[in-house]
């Protein structure tokens, strides 16, 4: 049974400062606990661990792009069913078709405002628990 | 959990905003190497070239903008746009793609510079360009439309006047094709039409023209042809010209084309009309008489270059007391002048002119930099402080400010 309220999100970023801006805003805007991850290798290490409720992953990441996460983390035990949702500036009605179809329930786009962040991610959650 | 209240939240989000300057430099930097060391010689390492920069400007695409630097978000989307378009090419070698490369990043550079020795703008979050295509489906063809889709653009095609401006309701493009096709006089009503609501006043419209003689028509009228197209169509040229444009809008210039075009409508539906062609029509910009005046020798070269290109004549000054006595001899339409210069500041031009009955209607634009605006402490707002029309910010850009040029001089 899924929680109305989101508590913890994972997002896996290659850059530091949105993963900086990003960690900031969901902390102290959404009050979320955030575990912030460079690439997909260290999020699907840290997976177990902090259990996430719900992931953001940016779509272009070297070695391991969104996509290649998403894929890994559906064979996971403790990844498969996590909700997922990508990160890119790429939202053309097609792309974003494309990321909906590899499993993820939304796509943000980038760049995104981050004060609205958090309540943008408390909508998909809603919507998704609500599903 | 975090005990942050607003304030602190909004300083934390400042000081990272200020730290990504340094970021930004860093990639900046990075795609200037790559554009320096490319080799379009060698296929392999120009197609990783490509991809190097392909990624790096997605980055910035996709990030400058959350803190605060809008317009370079843009370019770099742009200059993604047109690396992409090249790795899609079977051979995206040539040295108009290497200059293309070149300029986009260059462009790209000024701003930063532009943008670290100012506050960032506000946050923005950025969409897609969106590109509404009014008629046009037999000449923008599927291979056309997907080269646009590469530069960012989101695209409808409208097969019938009639519908544009109930999609236009709905989609908010902000760039506008219009494929004339032997409807020039329609086209052109819907042009005014759609730019005389208040909410698609910025939509950027181009004409497609088929007809040479119609667009040869246009250029002998004074019209400038920077907003029509006409075949052959070059897709990557094409989207990097609509881009540009729209770019001029988001960065809070006026200066769109809109102003400048209503009053030319008139002239183009008269002249679209069959057997008016014999008519002389009054020519918005040319005979009008600009005076630059700038200490800066070359600016001032430039820019008479620009104006004289649009056809308008144009009268030099190298200073303040030059420039006053040349605008009482001449009694020129438009002064663009410097503000900070030896031998007569601009504020004593304007002051001057205001003193004298035959000078003091003359219309003044001054254009400064910003540690001139703070030493002054003139402000945001220096055209007012100087009863000036408008203030174009150094460095110059010089599209924009002949687009302004000329927007005033219609309607001197």
């Amino acid at each position: 049974m899924l929680s109305a309220q989101l508590n913890r999100v994972m997002h896996v970023d290659d850059d530091d400062d949105i993963r900086e801006v990003t960690k900031l805003a969901l902390e102290s805007i959404g009050n979320y606990t955030v575990c912030s991850c460079e690439s997909g290798a260290v999020a699907l290490e840290k997976l177990s661990g902090f259990s996430p409720e719900i992931i953001l992953l940016d779509v272009m990441m070297p070695e391991m792009s969104g996509p290649d996460v998403l894929r890994a983390l559906s064979k996971m035990p403790r990844g498969m069913g996590t909700p997922v949702v990508f990160m890119t500036a790429r939202v053309q009605s097609k792309d974003l078709e494309a990321l909906k179809a590899l499993g993820a329930i939304d796509v943000i786009q980038k760049p995104f405002d981050p004060l609205a962040l958090s309540e943008q991610i408390a909508k998909i959650w809603g919507r998704h628990v609500r599903a | 959990m975090s005990a942050l209240n607003d304030l602190e939240i909004g300083d934390r989000l400042a000081a990272i905003r200020k730290a990504y300057g340094t970021t930004l430099h860093e990639k900046i930097e990075s795609l200037q190497r790559i554009a320096r060391e490319f080799d379009f010689t060698d296929e392999k390492r120009t197609r990783a070239s490509l991809e190097e920069g392909r990624a790096l400007s997605h980055k910035l695409a996709g990030a400058a903008p959350t803190f605060g630097y809008v317009r370079i978000g843009q370019l770099a989307l742009a200059l993604e746009g047109f690396l992409e378009s090249l790795l899609a090419n079977q051979a995206p070698s040539g040295e108009d793609n290497r200059r293309e490369v070149e300029n986009l990043v260059q462009e790209l550079a000024l701003e930063e510079k532009q943008s670290q020795s100012s506050t960032p703008s506000k946050v923005t979050p950025a969409r897609h360009h969106r590109l509404l295509i009014a008629q046009g489906r037999h000449y923008f063809g599927r291979e056309f439309l997907t080269a646009f889709e590469r530069h960012g653009f989101e695209m409808q095609v409208v097969d019938e006047f009639e519908s544009v401006l109930s999609h236009a309701d709905a989609f908010r493009p902000d760039a506008l094709i219009i494929a004339l096709d032997q409807q020039e006089v329609a086209g052109f009503k819907l042009a005014r039409r759609l730019w005389n609501r208040d909410a698609f006043r910025s939509v950027e419209i181009f004409f497609f023209v088929k007809s040479p003689e119609f667009v040869q028509k246009v250029l002998m009228n004074g019209i400038s042809d920077e907003w029509l197209i006409s075949p052959p169509l070059d897709s990557q040229k094409l989207a990097l010209r609509i881009l540009r444009r729209i770019f001029n809008i988001r960065v809070g210039r006026e200066s769109n084309n809109a102003p400048y075009l209503m009053p030319c409508l008139e002239t183009l539906i008269r002249l679209a009309v069959p057997g008016s062609d014999r008519k002389i029509c009054a020519p918005l910009t040319v005979g009008k008489r600009v005076l630059v005046v700038d200490d800066d020798r070359h600016l001032v070269e430039a820019i008479s270059e620009v104006l004289r290109d649009e056809g308008i004549e144009v009268l030099k000054a190298y200073s303040g007391i030059q420039g006053l006595q040349l605008a009482t001899k001449e009694i020129p339409n438009l002064i663009i002048t410097d503000f900070e210069m030896p031998n007569g500041s601009g504020e004593y031009l304007v002051v001057n002119l205001k003193k004298s009955e035959a000078t003091k209607k003359i219309k003044v634009m001054v254009m400064t930099g910003e540690k001139v605006l703070e030493k002054y402490r003139l402000g945001n707002d220096p055209a007012s402080y100087l009863n000036a029309i408008s203030y174009q910010p150094k460095p110059i850009d010089l599209d924009c400010l002949c687009v302004e040029v000329k927007r005033h001089l219609a309607v001197l």
